[in-house]
C-alpha cells in the first residue's frame, strides 16, 4: 500500500521517517556501482517491468485491492542495493506520473516498500538459500516477510502520525498486505526459479555485491534464522491480537498504579 | 479528425522540466500540510483546478483516477473506522488534491526529461541513471512481451506453469535487448550528465516558481482565515 500526501500529520514523523529513508537510499546508492553500464541496462529493465507490474490492481476485499511489490525478484536478482534504488525509481515515477503515492511522504515510502522488503528477502536468502529448490523458498519466505514488515510499519506511522488506533491499522493494513505477500510470494518463487533455468548468469550476477560482505560463520547464520522466524511469527500474529486488555492493563487500575 | 492534445507542447512561462518538478513539489507539500478546513482546502482545490488546466493534463489524470481512488482509499479505512466521517472524507479530499496536483504538475513533464530533471534536483546518479533506463525500456519490455505472447498463442499453450517460464523467457530476451540498446546509446556519444546539465533551473524558471510559492503560500493563509 502506497501511502498518499495529506494522510500524515505529524511533521516530527514525516521529516523523521523522509530522512530515515533518504538515508537507507545512500547506502544502497554507495553499494550500488553506477560505472557499471551493464548492471545499470540490468536493473533498469527488471525496473521496467515492475512500472508495468505494479500497474494492475488486484481486487482483495471488498473496497480495497493490491498490487505486487515486485522488491523480492529485484533483490534476488540484482541484489539489495540496487534492489533498493530500482524500487526508488519506480516510485518515483508513481509519484509523479501517476499519483500514486505522495511526494512528501516519499521517505516513508521508501522504507515500507523499498528498504524492508528487499532486506527481508536478501535476509531470507542468506538464511535458506539462493540455489534450487531452496531460491524459491527464500523468495516466498522473504516476500512474504518484507510485505508484512512494511505493512507493519506504515500501520505504525498512521498509528503516531495519523493519530489511528493500533487495534484498528494493524489488523487492517497488515491482514491486507500479508494476503498480498502470499500471492506476490508464490509469483516471486515461480519467476526465480524460472529465471534461474533459463538466465543462470542474470540471476548470479549480482554475487559481486554479496562478496562486498565478510564471510558469515555458522553462529551468525544460526542467530540470522532465530531472528527470521521470531519476525516472521510476532508478524504473522499481529492480525489476530486481541483489543482486550493485557494483564498488566487490567491490574493498574485495581491497584490504584498511575501510569 | 484531430484529437484534442492531452498537454500542451510547452509548459506555462517555457519552464524546464526540473522547474516544473520543483513547482509540483512546493504545491503538494502546501496542499498535504493545508489544515482540514473549508478555507485551506478550497484554495487547494482552486489551485489544483488552475493547475489541470494550465499544465492540461484533464485526460492522463481521468484515466488514473482509480488507481488513485483505491490507494487513497486503502490508508483512509482506518481513520474512517476510528474517527468520523466527515474527517475521514477532508483528509480523503486533501490527499485526492495533492495526488491531482502532482499528476498535472510534474506529469506534463516528458517521460524522456524525467530521469535527467530529477538527477539536475540532486536525486542520486545511479537513481536517475537507472530510471532513465526503465523509461527507455518500458518500450522494449512491451514488444517482448507481445511477441512471446503470440507465440504462446499460436502454439496453443496456457496455464499458470507456462505463464511464470514465460516471465522468465521474457526476462532473459529483454536484458540482452536492454543491453545492446545501452551499448548503442554510448556508441553514438549518450552522456547522462549533459542532459542532466541542459535541465538545470535557470531564471526561466522564475515566474513559475514565484506564482507556485504564492499560491503555496495562499493556501496556509486561507486555512489560517476561514478555519
Amino acid at each position: 500500500v502506497h501511502l498518499a500526501d495529506g494522510i500524515v500529520t505529524h511533521p516530527g514523523v514525516i521529516i523523521g521517517l523522509d530522512l530515515v529513508g533518504a538515508g537507507s537510499l545512500a547506502v544502497a546508492v554507495r553499494r550500488a556501482d553506477s560505472e557499471d553500464r551493464r548492471a545499470v541496462a540490468w536493473t533498469g529493465m527488471l525496473t521496467a517491468f515492475l512500472l508495468a507490474a505494479q500497474a494492475v490492481n488486484v481486487p482483495l476485499l471488498p473496497g480495497t485491492s493490491a498490487h505486487v511489490i515486485g522488491a523480492g525478484l529485484v533483490t534476488l536478482a540484482v541484489g539489495p542495493a540496487r534492489g533498493i534504488v530500482a524500487m526508488t525509481g519506480v516510485l518515483l515515477v508513481q509519484a509523479l506520473f501517476f499519483g500514486d503515492g505522495g511526494l512528501t511522504v516519499i521517505g516513508i515510502n521508501i522504507i515500507d516498500l523499498a528498504v524492508l522488503p528487499a532486506l527481508a528477502v536478501e535476509l531470507s536468502a542468506r538464511v535458506i538459500g539462493r540455489s534450487g529448490r531452496a531460491l524459491g523458498v527464500s523468495a516466498f519466505v522473504g516476500t512474504l516477510l518484507g510485505n508484512a514488515l512494511g505493512a507493519s510499519v506504515l500501520a505504525g506511522t498512521l498509528v503516531v502520525g495519523a493519530g489511528v488506533p493500533a487495534r484498528v491499522a494493524f489488523p487492517w493494513l497488515v491482514g491486507v498486505q500479508s494476503l498480498a505477500g502470499l500471492a506476490e510470494g508464490v509469483l516471486t518463487a515461480f519467476a526465480a526459479r524460472q529465471l534461474e533455468r533459463r538466465a543462470p548468469g542474470l540471476i548470479s550476477e549480482r554475487r559481486g555485491e554479496a562478496r562486498v560482505g565478510a564471510p558469515r560463520s555458522n553462529g551468525l547464520r544460526a542467530a540470522l534464522a532465530w531472528a527470521a522466524i521470531f519476525v516472521g511469527v510476532a508478524t504473522a500474529l499481529i492480525p489476530l491480537a486481541s483489543s482486550a486488555p493485557d494483564a498488566l492493563e487490567r491490574l493498574v487500575p485495581r491497584t490504584g498504579a498511575r501510569r | 479528425m484531430s484529437r484534442a492534445r492531452t498537454f500542451p507542447q510547452r509548459p506555462p512561462f517555457g519552464a524546464s522540466p526540473s522547474g516544473q518538478l520543483v513547482v509540483a513539489i512546493a504545491l503538494v507539500a502546501a496542499i498535504a500540510t493545508a489544515p482540514l478546513g473549508r478555507g485551506a482546502l478550497s484554495a487547494a482545490a482552486f489551485v489544483t483546478t488552475v493547475a489541470v488546466i494550465a499544465f492540461g493534463q484533464a485526460r492522463r489524470i481521468g484515466r488514473a483516477a482509480v488507481p488513485m481512488l483505491l490507494m487513497i482509499g486503502a490508508s483512509i479505512v482506518p481513520i474512517a473506522v476510528s474517527s468520523s466521517t466527515e474527517r475521514a472524507g477532508l483528509v480523503a479530499l486533501r490527499a485526492l488534491l495533492a495526488a491531482t496536483t502532482a499528476m498535472a504538475v510534474a506529469g506534463a513533464t516528458t517521460k524522456e526529461s524525467l530521469a535527467p530533471a530529477l538527477g539536475a534536483l540532486g536525486v542520486p546518479g545511479v537513481v536517475a541513471a537507472v530510471l532513465a533506463s526503465a523509461l527507455r525500456q518500458t518500450t522494449v519490455l512491451r514488444t517482448e512481451g507481445r511477441r512471446l505472447l503470440l507465440a504462446r498463442k499460436l502454439r496453443g499453450r496456457a496455464g499458470y506453469g507456462d505463464g511464470a517460464a514465460l516471465l522468465g523467457i521474457l526476462f532473459a530476451r529483454a536484458a540482452t535487448r536492454a543491453e545492446r540498446v545501452e551499448l548503442a546509446m554510448r556508441l553514438r556519444g549518450f552522456a547522462p550528465e549533459q542532459a542532466m546539465e541542459r535541465m538545470r533551473l535557470g531564471r526561466r524558471d522564475a515566474p513559475l516558481v514565484a506564482i507556485a510559492g504564492a499560491a503555496a503560500a495562499a493556501i496556509h493563509l486561507a486555512g489560517r482565515l476561514t478555519p
